[in-house]
C-alpha cells in the first residue's frame, strides 16, 4: 500500500467518523470518550482593595489598608501551595516583608532600610530606621482557611491558605492601623513613601 | 495547494486538535499582587520646658560691670522626621515703640554668640541695641541695653537619626541657621557671667532686662 492510498483511506475514515450520527439507524457502537481536567487556579486582586493611606506622624497610625483577592480553583491542597508572601526593598535588594509573628513591614522607598533594620523590625525591636511594622489580620471564605507560618518550604515566611475542598473564596489581608510598638519612631522614620508588596500565589507542587 | 500537501496537512491538524486539551491543562501558577503604600508626611515639633528663665544680677566694683547670678539656661526639644530640615534660632529684645529688634550677634558660623537684653520698662531705641550688635559697642551709646555671652550645646539623641548640625550659619536677618537631619535633638543655651565689655554703665537704668529666644522652622 503506497502513501497516497494510506492518505485516502485516512480521509475516508475521518469522514466516516463524522458521519456516524447519520449512520446511527443502521448500527450502534459505544465509544467511551475521556478527557482529563487538569487542576487550574485563577487568582485576582479585587477593586475593593485599599492600597494607599497616610501615616499620622505623631503616632505612626495609618488610616487603613487591605488587599482583597478572589480565588477560584478546582485544585487541592495536595497539588498546590496557596501562599501569600510579602516583599520589601532594602539597601541590599528585595527581602521577605513579614515579621516573625505575621506582621508586615513597610519600608521607606527613598531612604531604603538596611537589612539589620529589617531584621530588628521583624522581631519588634526599636532600632529599625525607615521600617514600620503593622500587625496583619488574614481571613478567607469557608471552608478555606489561612494562617501564618514561618519558613514554609521554599516560600519562607508567609500566610498559607488551605482550600479544604473549596472552589471559590475571597481572601482579605488587612493591615492593622497601629504600628507594632518600637517599630515606629518619629525621629528614626523619615518622611516619605513607605511600601510593601503582597502577593497571593498558587504554586503547583 | 496540491492535493498531496493537503493530505499531509490533514493528519497533522487532526493530531493537534486531539492534543489541544492536554496542552491546555499543563500545570500553571497563578498569582495576583497588591502594592500598598503609606505616606508619612513631613513633621516637626519644637517645644521648650523652660517657658521663662530669670536670674538676679550683681554689680562689680563701682558699677563697672554686671553679673548674672544664676545661669540662664533655656532649652528646646526638636522632633523632626524630615532629613532636609532647616531651623532658625532668633533672638529679640524689646525696643521703644512697642517693637523688638534682633538681639543676637557673633561669628558668621554661629560661634562666639552674644545676646542683648533690654530694659522692659524703659526700652531703648533700636539704635542702642544696634550699637552693641555691630560688634563695636560704646557704653554711652547703648543705654538700657546689656549684652552677655551665650553658649550653645546641641545634643542629637542616639538611634534617632539625629546628627550634629553641619554648616551652621549666623546672620542678622536669619539668626542662627541650623540644617538638621531627621531625629530628636536637645538644643540648650547658657547665658552667664559678666556683661560684654562696653555694654554696661550707668546709662543702664535699674529694672528688668529681657531677651527672647525663638527656635522655629520659619525663616525670619
Amino acid at each position: 500500500m503506497n502513501k497516497k492510498t494510506i492518505s485516502k483511506l485516512f480521509i475516508f475514515f475521518v469522514a466516516a467518523t463524522l458521519c456516524a450520527v447519520r449512520a446511527y439507524g443502521y448500527a450502534e457502537a459505544e465509544q467511551p470518550i475521556q478527557t482529563v481536567v487538569q487542576p487550574a487556579v485563577a487568582i485576582e486582586k479585587l477593586p475593593s482593595s485599599r492600597e494607599t493611606g497616610s501615616i499620622n506622624p505623631e503616632t505612626g497610625t495609618h488610616d487603613g489598608l487591605s488587599s482583597v483577592f478572589s480565588i477560584q480553583t478546582n485544585g487541592n491542597d495536595e497539588g498546590y501551595d496557596f501562599v501569600v508572601t510579602s516583599k520589601i526593598m532594602t539597601e541590599g535588594g528585595e527581602v521577605s516583608g513579614y515579621g516573625n509573628s505575621g506582621s508586615i513591614l513597610f519600608g521607606n522607598t527613598l531612604s531604603m532600610p538596611t537589612s539589620a533594620a529589617i531584621e530588628d523590625a521583624k522581631m519588634g525591636g526599636n532600632n529599625n530606621k525607615n521600617v514600620i511594622a503593622y500587625p496583619v489580620t488574614a481571613a478567607i471564605t469557608n471552608p478555606m482557611s489561612v494562617e501564618f507560618q514561618n519558613n514554609y518550604g521554599i516560600h519562607g515566611d508567609c500566610y498559607v491558605v488551605k482550600v479544604n475542598g473549596g472552589t471559590e473564596g475571597t481572601l482579605t489581608h488587612t493591615v492593622s492601623q497601629n504600628p507594632i510598638s518600637g517599630t515606629y519612631n518619629i525621629g528614626q522614620d523619615e518622611a516619605g513613601e513607605y511600601k510593601a508588596v503582597v502577593t497571593f500565589s498558587a504554586v503547583s507542587k | 495547494m496540491k492535493k498531496m500537501k493537503l493530505t499531509k496537512l490533514l493528519p497533522a491538524a487532526l493530531a493537534l486538535m486531539l492534543m489541544s486539551t492536554a496542552v491546555y491543562a499543563e500545570d500553571q501558577s497563578n498569582s495576583a499582587q497588591s502594592v500598598m503604600t503609606l505616606n508619612l508626611a513631613p513633621y516637626i515639633k519644637i517645644t521648650t520646658s523652660t517657658a521663662a528663665v530669670s536670674s538676679d544680677t550683681g554689680y562689680g566694683q563701682d558699677y563697672g560691670s554686671i553679673t548674672i547670678n544664676t545661669d540662664l539656661a533655656p532649652t528646646f526639644k526638636v522632633i523632626n522626621n524630615d532629613p532636609s530640615r532647616v531651623i532658625y534660632l532668633k533672638g529679640t529684645a524689646p525696643v521703644s515703640g512697642s517693637g523688638t529688634t534682633n538681639a543676637l550677634y557673633g561669628g558668621a558660623d554661629g560661634s562666639d554668640m552674644k545676646i542683648v537684653f533690654t530694659n522692659t520698662s524703659n526700652a531703648p531705641a533700636d539704635t542702642s541695641v544696634q550699637n552693641i550688635t555691630s560688634g563695636s559697642p560704646t557704653a554711652s551709646s547703648n543705654p538700657n541695653a546689656i549684652a552677655f555671652s551665650m553658649a550653645s550645646t546641641i545634643t542629637p539623641q542616639e538611634n534617632t537619626g539625629a546628627e550634629n548640625p553641619a554648616s551652621v550659619e549666623f546672620s542678622e536677618e536669619d539668626g542662627i541657621k541650623y540644617p538638621i537631619k531627621n531625629g530628636i535633638y536637645d538644643f540648650a543655651y547658657n547665658i552667664t557671667g559678666d556683661n560684654i565689655t562696653n555694654t554696661f554703665d550707668t546709662n543702664d537704668t535699674n529694672g528688668t532686662y529681657q531677651a527672647t529666644l525663638t527656635l522655629t522652622t520659619a525663616q525670619p
